[in-house]
């Protein structure tokens, strides 16, 4: 995988590489001069191995995480890669007409003879081979195994040689030059679905016609047999243009560049640009330049290019913007003819869109109409780098997967950082004594920090370790659960893969990570007070001194000369001052490289501790947060304005303390006050509906972090909150649990431990409330996806099934019933409605939108029967046309040159939609959609087909269509449902409908008739589809992956039950002589237990009710964001899917505190109370 | 309110003899060499009666103390509480017998810092059955007792030494134990705090007639006692006593 995070894998594996070996020569330098403080640290791994094992099992699942991310995304990528690279084999790049979709792709065989005369002397290409590619419906005679969308390939026999040699089963090469012309080679898969054997005769349907063909073999995948999931039948160029009646015809040229399957992508770039600019149309070409060459188009054009803001506002490419430079550049150094280069940039339309959406956005209208118009004609042929593009596919599909894991991952993540730095906190706790003794016979505070670094790095070097191969059995785990989630939508191969490069992506970033954290925590542990430490007792008895500000001024000046006072003290110290000169030397440079290193960080240390009294009176943090989010709004940025916002929030906080603290209120007041006040008002910043600022902010631009963002502060403000008012939580709790009979004394115990405890209690209660916080909101947001199925009508229009054919062999109405009527297997009594459509392609735009430029736009145009019985309905409508649906559909029948569209034309701020090229409704970007909206003018829009028209077709849109219509759907698309007249007034060569949506009579089911109604059109290859079955499919597959991200998130439930085991450990041990007391005042040893174990399940709770409620109540936004979109949603609590990760998570922690509370009620009194 | 009747299956309230050990032995193993910390110590203590155990450091008095309160187990002998042979009781009989009919007073105090003044005074009353309601009520009472009555929110951080001692003292005292085991109640105490310690005990004793048996290092304890015993390397000190 080449991304992450669009930040280049390789150069991440590089700066990873060289920040770990900074950190181990640093760690490694430091504990070669101090070996036995590494003594000291080391010591105590193998004298506890429970604990230490318990520490290393925690510590490593932010590492497992990563690498569990990082395999599924390798295996992904290398699976469509793998079958990319199957399917396309030696081609490199591919020539087919703009019109490939429709029956306008042949062009002529001799076509070919051009790009040999191109590429004649091109030693980057060695090969370029023509064919037709068609699908028809095959049936094998012997089993009568049918597929009724067969793809046939006819390939020019004598120019294979560059494209790989076709294989047969049993090993032998079969050229295709061989066949005879009633022979034909069938692929893997297609030998499969036939269940054919060499020998067989299959008959290829060609409308009414059939051909008879006989198999010669059955032929391994790869190269000219493709690969993946196709099914194909391979014949040679003259067997297929026979077939089909396209004589000295073809649609398609392939070139293979010079190398090996992937070695020929080095050249793909560069075969592109020679074939674009020499079939570019260069009258056209030559047009568009003379549009754009004069001033002032030509000026505003560049300086826009150039501009800032624009680069950071617009949807437009990097290489696209550097394209349109070049383009400029061209044009403005070739006034008179437009040079070579400039033909092969205007060739790629993906500039010239560019190119319109500028004009249009410098209101040049007229301009970028005319390049509109234009640039459908541009290109006779189109050019694709088709292996490029495919592994590009492959690369963004395998990065996003392993981003979209990373994401939901980093709850989890931050969870497991959470853990480290209880786990050392608790260290230090354990050990205060020890430290502080350390601390009074002469130890620095530095060496305090070494010590738990020292430790620390072998926990992190342990966990980095166990946690990469972890995490490469989770990520096969995952792949498991994404076959399932896969399930039958088709039979795509995953092949498992593990990378070098990932899993030492995931072994340094956790061993990082780990230590970064180690290192946070090891300073603030070696704060400590020595006397307080050694007499063990409470930090709060000790005043904290606030230091001068003359003496941080001092610090501040040591730090700017920071190496210099290296070289000073090294020359100084004795200690360091070796006899031999050589290992002295060595000394000293390793030092003053690590004071150069840590430079910058002890300024900024130093100016941070200058500013703190400053700072705490939370004035300039308001000052700053205001600066910030105000450039979030500037830069549409909704993650940096919420960040802001935070910031003020905490300045408002201390600002807040500092008053009160003005006004001599009681200290404890003071901080009860201001903590209410940020923990209040951060989540209410963060918990309210999405739109709330939005008549301050406008929309603003989210991207999935603002998830991450939000789900920690709504979670970390809820801690903060009940651990600074917990006394009225223990209040709370004592005077309703509390008075359970028997277990007054074990429960008053059980929660007033935690509370008194906030930090710990506040991070473990954080793990878990992060986590079920994403768990929840996932399983609600998924029952949102029932609607489907409770409301099938919405999606199916009331039809049982959708059948279609190809448009070569249309079956009208008539004769479709006739050849029912005529059938034994089917009565035409079983057909209550049987409706058509058909569909061409086009490109559109708005007429009074923002964007000029013209993008695809699907026109479904059905018949009347369909605009009489359809039940689908609508999001909007026109008032002026229509009251309810119905009105809608009656009005498209009656009048011409209306449309409805579908809901993926309304512009979204879904974080996770990327696609630009999308056509959308300007009239419907607008704040505040309800259902009743409709723009006050008529929306307009102009068509026009792929190719061809010369002036476009206007029609107006009446109303969207209800979401859920696109809702098995994998992504959004834009589409209009016209009545047939629109789509005639389009194109000269409308076809006939060739897809139907059939409603059945009552009693008679879809499952029944569609094998029959495909067994009747065998020859028009009709494939049917269950439209129920659709749905139950696409919610299985939506609760398949529901389960395998909620397991994925899941992991982060195993550093909750560790922390519980942890805490558990160390109050054990804290409390051994308070235990001992509680004994002999009586209590029962299973009384100890119970207590104990009350008190894990106490904070398991509390983090469990914390992430259900706050999950809840995000998910609630969520819904009432989706519901102004989809009428009939309903917000369900799926109470069952909760209730069992709850009893699961009870379940471990309970489990987890069970050796510890054992542990403690076997403590024997007597021993304890000597225990000092 | 716990159910008085139960008490009479444990314990005998009118035996003039408190507490009775014969030929006490306790020994501690300690890896490779074994410590006897009791050596067949013999002792009556009467009902209402105030003893204070005295010696050298080590000599067995704490051990003493553990054994015969049944916090720590015999190899030898017998104890008897009431009558009631405790060194034959399990470890659950041990710890109802301790919470409805005992108290103890420690040198460090003991106190659950996690709770106030009054919960910890509770704690023995629920351990023992009563309502939460009814504890409050008696915890309150108990603290004014001992001088506490505007302290019962207060956790024992917030409060001093002797404070602390109060408590402790109360939590011993609120379920009207029949025995108070203190060790060392004072050790921890400046003289003044010792003295006030000292003379809230010797009132407690002769207003409540409950038995108390002290260990301690202070003669000024040891006077305030009905009774010194004083002990020797595991052995009652017949030459002392």
């Amino acid at each position: 995988m080449k991304k992450l995070f669009g930040l280049d894998t390789d150069l991440m594996a590089i700066y990873l590489l060289g920040i770990f070996t900074i950190f181990a020569f640093i760690i490694i330098f430091q504990a070669l001069r101090n070996p036995i403080l590494v003594k000291l640290a080391v010591r105590n791994i193998p004298k506890r191995i429970g604990q230490s094992f318990l520490i290393v099992f925690g510590l490593m699942l932010s590492t497992v995480i990563i690498e569990a991310s990082l395999g599924i995304g390798d295996t992904v990528y290398n699976s469509i890669k793998r079958t990319a690279l199957e399917s396309v084999g030696y081609i490199d790049e591919t020539i087919s007409s703009p019109q490939r979709f429709s029956d306008g792709r042949y062009f002529p065989e001799n076509t070919i003879e051009d790009i040999d005369s191109l590429l004649e002397n091109n030693p980057q290409v060695d090969g370029i081979i023509s064919r037709i590619s068609t699908n028809l419906p095959v049936l094998n005679t012997r089993t009568n195994r049918t597929e009724a969308r067969m793809i046939i390939r006819g390939y020019k026999p004598d120019r294979q040689s560059s494209f790989g040699d076709i294989i047969a089963l049993d090993g032998t090469i079969i050229p295709l030059v061989n066949l005879k012309s009633n022979e034909v080679l069938l692929n893997e898969n297609a030998g499969e679905v036939l269940d054919a054997k060499v020998g067989d005769n299959v008959e290829v349907y060609t409308g009414k016609d059939k051909s008879t063909f006989t198999v010669k073999q059955i032929v391994q995948h790869g190269g000219l047999a493709s690969g993946g999931d196709t099914k194909l039948v391979l014949m040679s160029l003259t067997q297929i243009q026979t077939l089909i009646n396209k004589p000295k015809s073809i649609d398609w040229i392939g070139i293979s560049n010079t190398g090996g399957i992937t070695e020929g992508l080095d050249y793909s770039k560069e075969v592109t640009n020679i074939l674009r600019t020499n079939l570019v149309d260069r009258e056209i070409a030559n047009q568009i330049s003379n549009i754009i060459k004069e001033n002032p188009v030509i000026t505003d054009i560049n300086n826009i290019l150039i501009d800032d803001s624009f680069k950071r506002s617009n949807k437009l490419q990097t290489t696209v913007i550097d394209d349109l430079k070049l383009i400029l550049k061209e044009i403005e150094q070739n006034k008179n003819s437009n040079s070579e280069k400039y033909f092969e940039l205007i060739a790629n339309q993906e500039n010239v869109n560019g190119l319109i959406w500028i004009l249009s956005y410098l209101e040049y209208t007229s301009e970028a109409d005319s390049v509109s118009l234009l640039s459908p004609q541009l290109n006779k042929l189109i050019v694709d780098e088709t292996k490029s593009g495919a592994l590009k596919f492959a690369e963004n599909i395998g990065s996003s997967v392993t981003t979209i894991f990373t994401i939901f991952g980093s709850f989890s993540i931050i969870v497991g950082l959470l853990l480290i730095f209880l786990v050392m906190v608790l260290l230090a706790a354990a050990r205060s004594t020890e430290m502080g003794m350390a601390r009074a016979i002469g130890l620095k505070r530095r060496h305090l920090v070494q010590m738990f670094i020292f430790e620390g790095s072998v926990y992190a070097l342990l966990a980095a370790v166990i946690g990469t191969a972890l995490g490469a059995l989770v990520s096969l785990a995952l792949v498991g659960l994404l076959k399932q989630a896969q399930g039958d939508i088709d039979d795509f191969p995953i092949y498992v893969t593990f990378t070098i490069k990932s899993l030492w992506i995931a072994f340094s970033s956790g061993f990082i990570l780990t230590l970064i954290t180690v290192g946070f925590s090891s300073y603030r542990i070696s704060k400590l007070n020595i006397v307080v430490a050694i007499r063990g007792l409470s930090e709060e008895l000790v005043k904290k001194q606030n230091p001068q500000f003359k003496a941080n001024l001092k610090s501040l000046g040591i730090s700017l000369i920071g190496p210099i006072i290296t070289i000073l003290k090294f020359k100084d110290n004795k200690f360091t001052i070796n006899h031999n000169i050589l290992i002295n030397l060595i000394k000293f440079v390793t030092l003053f490289v690590i004071s150069i290193f840590l430079w910058p960080f002890n300024i900024l240390k130093q100016i941070f501790k200058l500013l703190a009294p400053i700072n705490k009176q939370g004035w300039p943090l308001i000052l700053i947060g205001i600066y910030v989010h105000r450039i979030g709004i500037n830069i549409d940025n909704g993650t940096l304005f919420s960040i802001g916002v935070s910031i003020s929030i905490l300045g408002l906080g201390l600002a807040l303390r500092r008053i009160l603290e003005l006004i001599k209120i009681q200290r404890s007041i003071n901080h009860r006050i201001s903590s209410t006040f940020e923990g209040l008002t951060f989540l209410l910043f963060y918990g309210l509906p999405f739109d709330t600022f939005e008549s301050y902010t406008g929309e603003l631009n989210t991207t999935p972090d603002i998830f991450v963002l939000g789900g920690v502060a709504m979670v970390g403000s809820s801690v903060w909150l009940i651990m600074n008012n917990s006394d009225l939580l223990l209040s709370a709790s004592n005077k309703t649990f509390g008075r359970i009979s028997g277990l007054q004394a074990t429960f008053k115990t059980a929660v007033a431990y935690p509370l008194a405890s906030p930090f710990r209690t506040g991070l473990t209660i954080s793990m878990f409330g992060l986590v079920i916080f994403t768990l929840v909101i996932f399983a609600i947001l998924n029952g949102l996806n029932n609607v489907a199925a409770e409301q099938p009508t919405r999606v199916t229009g009331g039809y049982d099934i959708n059948a279609s054919v190809r448009k070569e062999f249309a079956i009208s109405l008539d004769e479709f019933k006739q050849k029912i009527n005529e059938s034994n297997s089917l009565e035409l009594s079983q057909f209550e409605v049987i409706t058509q459509s058909g569909s061409i392609a086009s490109i559109a735009r708005e007429k009074s939108g923002k964007e000029q430029q013209f993008k695809p736009l699907r026109i479904r145009y059905v018949d009347k029967s369909y605009l009489n019985t359809t039940e689908i309905k609508f999001s909007y409508k026109n008032p002026k046309y229509a009251k309810t649906d119905k009105d809608v559909w009656e009005a498209l029948s009656k009048e011409d040159n209306l449309a409805v569209i579908s809901s993926g034309a309304i512009p979204t701020d879904d974080p996770f939609d990327s696609n630009s090229n999308r056509f959308e409704l300007a009239a419907f970007d607008v704040e505040g959609l309800n259902k009743d909206f409709w723009p006050e003018s008529n929306i307009s829009v102009e068509l026009l087909p792929i190719q061809g028209a010369s002036s476009p077709e206007n029609i107006e849109i009446i109303a969207v269509l209800d979401q859920l219509v696109d809702s098995l759907e994998w992504e959004r698309s834009a589409y209009l449902i016209t009545n047939q007249s629109v789509a005639n007034n389009i194109t000269n060569n409308l076809e006939e409908y060739n897809n139907y949506n059939i409603k059945l009579s009552q009693n008679t089911k879809a499952e029944d008739v569609i094998p029959f109604l495909e067994t009747l059109f065998i020859e028009r290859g009709l494939k049917a589809n269950d439209n129920l079955k659709e749905i139950e499919k696409s919610l299985q597959t939506g609760n398949a992956f529901n389960k395998l991200f909620q397991g994925f998130m899941g992991l982060g439930l195993v550093v909750g039950v560790i922390a519980i085991g942890v805490l558990s450990i160390r109050a054990v041990v804290e409390r051994r002589k308070i235990v001992g007391a509680m004994r002999a005042i009586g209590y029962r040893a299973n009384m100890v237990y119970l207590s104990f174990l009350l008190e894990s399940l106490y904070i398991t709770i509390l983090g469990i009710m914390l992430g259900l409620g706050l999950g809840t109540w995000t998910a609630w936004n969520i819904f009432n964001s989706i519901s102004k979109e989809v009428e009939g949603l309903r917000f369900d609590i799926p109470w069952i899917n909760l209730i069992i990760i709850i009893l699961i998570t009870l379940f471990f922690a309970l489990l987890s505190s069970f050796w510890p509370a054992k542990q403690a009620s076997k403590i024997y009194p007597a021993e304890a109370l000597r225990h000092e | 309110m716990p159910n008085q009747a139960d008490n009479n299956d444990l314990f005998d309230n009118s035996s003039e003899v408190m507490v009775e050990a014969n030929n006490l032995h306790k020994t501690y193993d300690a890896g490779t060499f074994q410590v006897k910390a009791l050596r067949g110590v013999d002792l009556k203590v009467s009902k209402g009666e105030m003893i204070a155990v005295m010696g050298p450091s080590g000599c067995g008095k704490t051990t003493l103390l553990n054994c015969l309160s049944g916090i720590d187990s015999i190899n030898q002998g017998k104890i008897l509480i009431g009558n009631k042979p405790i060194h034959e009781l399990s470890d659950d009989q041990l710890s109802d017998f301790r919470a409805k009919f005992m108290g103890f007073v420690f040198q460090t105090y003991n106190l659950l810092p996690v709770l106030t003044a009054q919960e910890n005074v509770e704690l023995p009353l629920l351990i023992s059955g009563y309502s939460q309601k009814e504890a409050s009520l008696k915890s309150r009472k108990t603290l004014a007792t001992v001088g506490l009555e505007d302290w019962c929110g207060h956790k024992p951080a917030e409060l001093s030494g002797g404070q602390q001692q109060r408590v402790a003292i109360a939590r011993a005292l609120v379920n009207d134990p029949v025995i108070v085991w203190a060790d060392e109640p004072t050790g921890n105490l400046d003289s003044q705090n010792e003295e006030d310690i000292m003379n809230l005990i010797t009132k407690l004793n002769k207003e409540n007639k409950q038995t108390f048996i002290l260990v301690t290092h202070s003669d000024n304890v040891g006077s305030k006692a009905n009774r010194i015993v004083y002990m020797k390397d595991g052995l009652i000190d017949q030459k002392e006593n």
